[in-house]
């Protein structure tokens, strides 16, 4: 093999491997639970071999041996997922202040001229049937609707729809976008930003917002 | 995490890796900057995050290469590269491969190198061809691309001595390769770019 076909395969598989890395990584972290069960029914059905053998090698030496080597298994698996969930709980305590410091706005109706879609369903987000409520903004396109569309996608935590929104539409009332940037702000924090970086990127924010980010800390 | 971190980070364990690279495809200061360049393109939203991962994974291989030379600033360069693959993004229907010298836009870090960039199509084949090795196999290779020592992916993968594990890659690259030999569609994309 030639050396530029080398590096050429090599490039290959850093671009595929990575790109799956990058891609994968979301739904990877939810399935950590399901796959910790999996281990775990692993470890039991190995268990209830191990006991089989008991019965079966009556060696009492052998049975200590079969079960220290179980019980090895199990304390490996159970340090892994141990060490799996500590990975994530920086981010998840992150996660739960932001959630703590972060509420839906009241909505009112909008008015002179001006029908918002979101005004026809004022009365289910005032009981909290926001599932409902997203689905009736499928379509929506004016700043109010897309503004709380984003709030309920961010409360909702579908945080890759919420970015999208975010991202695909220009603010342009100031409110609505100073808004949007608490919202940014707030995301940046999830996601391990330190205050200096989300101050920088958002210096829009009120003296409130920054103290409820840096209390966080 | 500033860009010497990342760039270090990108350059470091398989932990840090990860770590670094997730942290720059997700960092809005980066990731919005060079999408609201994609968008003014006129790139459309999916497009624009889709070219996003592929500029984020072009930019690590490069710097895994060495062809990234850390001097400038890091966004812009990959702002300059995100208008390079853009063009090839625009231009990818028509052939497989474009490779163009970065000296044919405007660079900040580097003007002598040159970028494959491989269209959507060789991305699939080969990474249908590669989910065809084993775990092991699979795990060997990636560590390897990322520029680990035969120690270094030995101690990851758990293979007995950096001998065994100089075997292992040798076999799982010759089985790759074989694959890869047999899908007569890929090898010719892949002329392309060894001629």
């Amino acid at each position: 093999m030639t050396q530029k076909k080398e590096d050429i395969i090599k490039e290959l598989i850093f671009e595929t491997t990575t790109r799956e890395m990058l891609v994968g990584k979301s739904a990877q972290v939810s399935q950590t639970e399901e796959s910790s069960e999996t281990i775990l029914d692993t470890v039991e059905r190995n268990s209830k071999g191990g006991a089989k053998k008991h019965i079966s090698i009556n060696n009492p030496t052998k049975t200590i041996w079969l079960f220290t080597k179980v019980a090895a298994v199990a304390i490996v698996i159970l340090g892994a997922i141990f060490l799996m969930k500590n990975q994530f709980q920086d981010n998840s305590t992150r996660g739960q202040y932001a959630t703590s410091i972060y509420t839906l706005p009241t909505v009112s109706k909008s008015r002179g001229a001006t029908i918002d879609i979101i005004d026809q369903y004022i009365n289910l987000l005032d009981d909290k049937k926001y599932i409902e409520v997203l689905s009736k903004l499928t379509d929506a396109t004016s700043e109010k609707d897309l503004w709380i569309k984003a709030h309920l996608l961010f409360n909702n935590g579908e945080y890759a729809e919420f970015t999208k929104l975010v991202e695909s539409h220009e603010w342009q009332d100031e409110i609505y976008a100073a808004d949007i940037d608490w919202l940014g702000a707030l995301m940046l924090f999830r996601s391990g930003g330190d205050i200096a970086e989300i101050e920088k990127l958002y210096p829009g924010l009120t003296s409130e917002q920054r103290r409820a980010l840096g209390s966080g800390y | 995490m500033d860009q010497d971190e990342i760039i270090e980070g990108i350059l470091a364990s398989s932990s840090s890796f990860e770590k670094s690279v997730s942290y720059l495809y997700t960092a809005p200061e980066i990731r919005n900057q060079v999408i609201a360049l994609l968008k003014s393109k006129g790139l459309k939203s999916n497009d624009s995050e889709t070219l996003w991962a592929d500029i984020v994974v072009k930019f690590s291989s490069l710097v895994v290469s060495g062809k990234y030379k850390h001097q400038g600033k890091m966004i812009g360069f990959i702002n300059n590269l995100a208008r390079y693959m853009f063009l090839n993004h625009i231009r990818d229907n028509k052939k497989y491969t474009h490779v163009l010298s970065l000296d044919q836009i405007e660079v900040v870090d580097s003007t002598d190198i040159n970028v494959n960039i491989y269209n959507d199509e060789l991305k699939e084949l080969f990474s249908n061809t590669l989910s065809l090795l084993g775990e092991k196999c699979k795990s060997v290779l990636t560590l390897w691309s990322r520029g680990y020592k035969m120690n270094e992916i030995m101690k990851e993968v758990k293979i007995i001595s950096p001998e065994a594990t100089r075997k292992q890659k040798h076999s799982c690259m010759k089985k790759l390769l074989s694959y890869v030999a047999d899908n007569i569609e890929f090898k010719n994309m892949l002329k392309e770019f060894v001629n």
